[in-house]
């Protein structure tokens, strides 16, 4: 049996349901039987409950907005981006190109068909940004994935499973098409097919990123 | 006595209302709602069906499913709203079965994740998404945006202008009023079957599905069929057309007649088959 | 909610890590009042800890490079700000202030008025009065759910220490608030 010295000093881990399930036991076992220990055990519940209800955030007096944003604006503080390393670091940042490259297709997609038509050519300005856009491409997808990462355990095997498997085939027919594009450099029509599958990868990942748990 | 007994049934039916639904429940519900109104339609799992009717309500049957939380049905102004709510910590829910009619006049917006989506009967423009869903739309909807990740999408409404698009699923298009078609997917058979108006658009682009339109004989339009490593098989045009055949793709492009309407299938591996009907 | 809010911050995070300051102003607006409330009862100072909110806020935005999700950004970004405070106390000797969770019995005239935090004034009188090592576990463990192992990393302490540092509150809070 143990004594009151010894089971209030487990008390806490007890309460906190870290004991090992034999000492776990006998700590009960003597609660049942001593009261004052009894009374500890409540009033640490009881302090615990009380901690739970204090609020989790508080308003600030002022708004802290403007003295962070002074900080993060001067060069010395600017998030380090280091060009052509394949750090995730690199990778995953520069996802302000998803933010602007999602406006920019959204006008692209209003101003020009997404397709393109008969007797376009290959003279057309708005293309030359399909090549130079690549990057920014690989780099949403990359920021988005990792996003798409925090959700996997709330999302069902099968849903998981079909949004991987159609991931997995539109980077399959990326390949192949960036590849032939390499021996058709000029290809403006491969290349807007490119943009097209990109643009769906990346509706497919903010789907994902979306979906309610369960799904 | 009487009282005490409400108050039971009351707290009991309150009790019964936060749980999670232990078993599978039958929906029947009703609710008026405007002839021409918004309906929106969410549901995880299992399955969609929508029809048109001359009520002026929405009434919503079927099964929810085990483990849902509740059914959420509310009619706001001219917006209905229809959403199988889930709990937050449910280790197993089972799909609901959805079957709903509204004003044939409603447009209407449906999700769902894995549900399949049926409509018919609806004068409004569509909005069907899903994930791993059949999504299929029948009826005179002017308009249609059918989009499903996995899962086949078929429009056969008779609509002017329709967005069809899939990653892996098949797409079929089928419209005796087409003036803007866009269908898209990156692998799975794509097929349009129907008339394109004058000055009227088709635009279909894949990675390697196999493509078959199937248009009018005496279609007039602008045609531009492209391909990186597909066969093009064209009812229309002459092979002197053809502009380029060579390692980096066949592209034909030629015009019938006055050339009002225009046709743009672009594939990079999968086939182009074009045939008068 | 917590749902909702885990899946905004998802697109925020993305963009911020590319630098995008208006994305990151957004993951202010949403976590500063918790990160406010965490600083304010680890350091038991209510002023001190607008300060050291807006330091973990710039200390995080230089850290998100490296930020992979592999964890949610709400826990990531705690404890960025646990060690903006833990580096600050260490840097500083601070004169303990007690009760300014509550009060602000310190500001002079003209300053913004005291504002009552928390219904549960008791308690939170007590945790600002514990001693410093005592009165940080038990607000992480006890107050914002960090386990004793992630407690032990971020403020150095020795496996074990953590524990005896809860105990310890505990039993102090219980003495005070009987």
């Amino acid at each position: 049996m143990m004594d009151c010295r010894r089971v209030e000093a487990l008390l806490d881990d007890y309460v906190d349901g870290c004991l090992p399930e034999i000492q776990a036991r006998e700590v009960e076992a003597h609660l049942g039987t001593c009261v004052p220990c009894a009374r500890s055990e409540d009033e640490i519940r009881s302090l615990l409950r009380r901690a739970g209800y204090l609020p989790i955030a508080l308003e600030p007096s002022r708004d802290l907005w403007p003295g962070i944003e002074a900080e993060i604006r001067s060069p010395r503080r600017e998030s380090p981006r280091r060009a052509g390393s394949l750090s995730l670091g690199w990778l995953a940042g520069a996802a302000a190109a998803l933010v602007v490259l999602t406006s920019a297709v959204t006008l692209w997609v209003t101003r020009y068909p997404p397709y393109p038509q008969g007797g376009m050519g290959r003279s057309h300005p708005e293309l030359a940004f399909l090549s130079a856009s690549e990057p920014d491409y690989l780099r949403a997808r990359a920021a988005l994935l990792a996003a798409l990462d925090d959700r996997r355990a709330s999302l069902s095997p099968e849903t998981l499973r079909v949004i991987e498997e159609n991931l997995a085939a539109m980077d399959t027919a990326l390949n192949s098409m960036k590849a032939a594009l390499e021996k058709d450099p000029g290809n403006r029509s491969l290349a807007a097919l490119i943009e097209a599958t990109y643009r769906e990868e990346i509706r497919l990942l903010r789907r994902a990123a979306s979906l309610p748990a369960h799904a | 006595m009487w009282k005490k007994a409400w108050k039971t049934l009351a707290a009991a039916a309150a009790a019964m209302l936060t749980l999670s639904l232990a078993a599978q429940q039958k929906i029947d519900e009703k609710r008026p709602a405007a002839p021409d109104g918004l309906v929106t339609v969410s549901n995880v799992s299992g399955s969609v069906t929508v029809k048109g009717w001359s009520q002026p309500e929405v009434a919503v049957s079927g099964t929810l499913g085990k483990g849902s939380e509740r059914l959420e049905f509310e009619v706001s102004g001219d917006r209905t709203t229809i959403r199988v709510i889930l709990p937050e910590n449910a280790r197993r829910v089972e799909g609901s079965d959805l079957e709903i009619r509204v004003p044939e006049s409603s447009r209407l917006e449906v999700e769902t994740v894995s549900a399949g989506i049926s409509v018919s009967g609806l004068s409004g423009g569509l909005s069907l998404q899903s994930v791993s869903g059949a999504v299929s739309a029948t009826g005179p909807a002017p308009e249609v945006d059918a989009h499903s990740v996995s899962g086949p999408v078929v429009v056969e409404t008779d609509s002017r202008k329709v967005r069809a698009k899939s990653v892996s699923g098949e797409v079929t298009v089928r419209s005796n009023s087409a003036q803007d078609v866009q269908m898209e997917n990156v692998s799975g058979a794509l097929t349009f079957e129907g008339v394109l108006f004058r000055e009227g658009s088709l635009e279909i682009s894949t990675v390697s599905g196999r493509v078959e339109a199937s248009l009018p004989r005496d279609l007039a339009a602008r045609f531009s069929l492209e391909t990186f490593s597909g066969d093009i098989s064209s009812a229309f045009g002459t092979g002197r057309d053809l502009e380029e055949d060579g390692p980096v793709g066949k592209r034909l492009r030629f015009t019938t007649g006055s050339g009002a309407a225009r046709v743009d299938i672009q594939t990079f591996s999968g086939d182009i088959v074009l045939t008068g009907r | 909610m917590e749902q909702a809010l885990a899946n905004r911050d998802t697109f925020d995070v993305a963009a911020a890590k590319g630098g995008d300051q208006a994305a990151f102003e957004r993951l202010y607006r949403a976590h500063a009042g918790r990160i406010l409330a965490l600083c304010a009862r680890l350091t038991g100072d209510r002023s001190a800890a607008e300060d050291l909110t807006q330091e973990a806020f710039v200390k995080a935005w230089e850290g998100l490079p490296s930020f992979r999700g592999e964890c949610a950004f709400a826990s990531w970004l705690h404890r960025v700000a646990v060690r903006v405070v833990l580096d600050e106390a260490r840097a500083k000797v601070r004169r303990p202030r007690t009760m300014s969770l509550v009060t602000d019995p310190g500001r002079g005239p003209g300053s913004a008025p005291p504002r009552a935090a928390s219904s549960d004034v008791d308690l939170e009188r007590a945790v600002a009065a514990l001693p410093e090592g005592a009165r940080r576990v038990f607000v992480l463990h006890d107050v914002h759910g960090f386990s004793h192992e992630e407690i032990a990393e971020l403020a150095g302490l020795a496996p074990g220490t953590s524990k005896a540092q809860l105990h310890r509150a505990r039993k102090l809070l219980r003495e005070a608030l009987r």
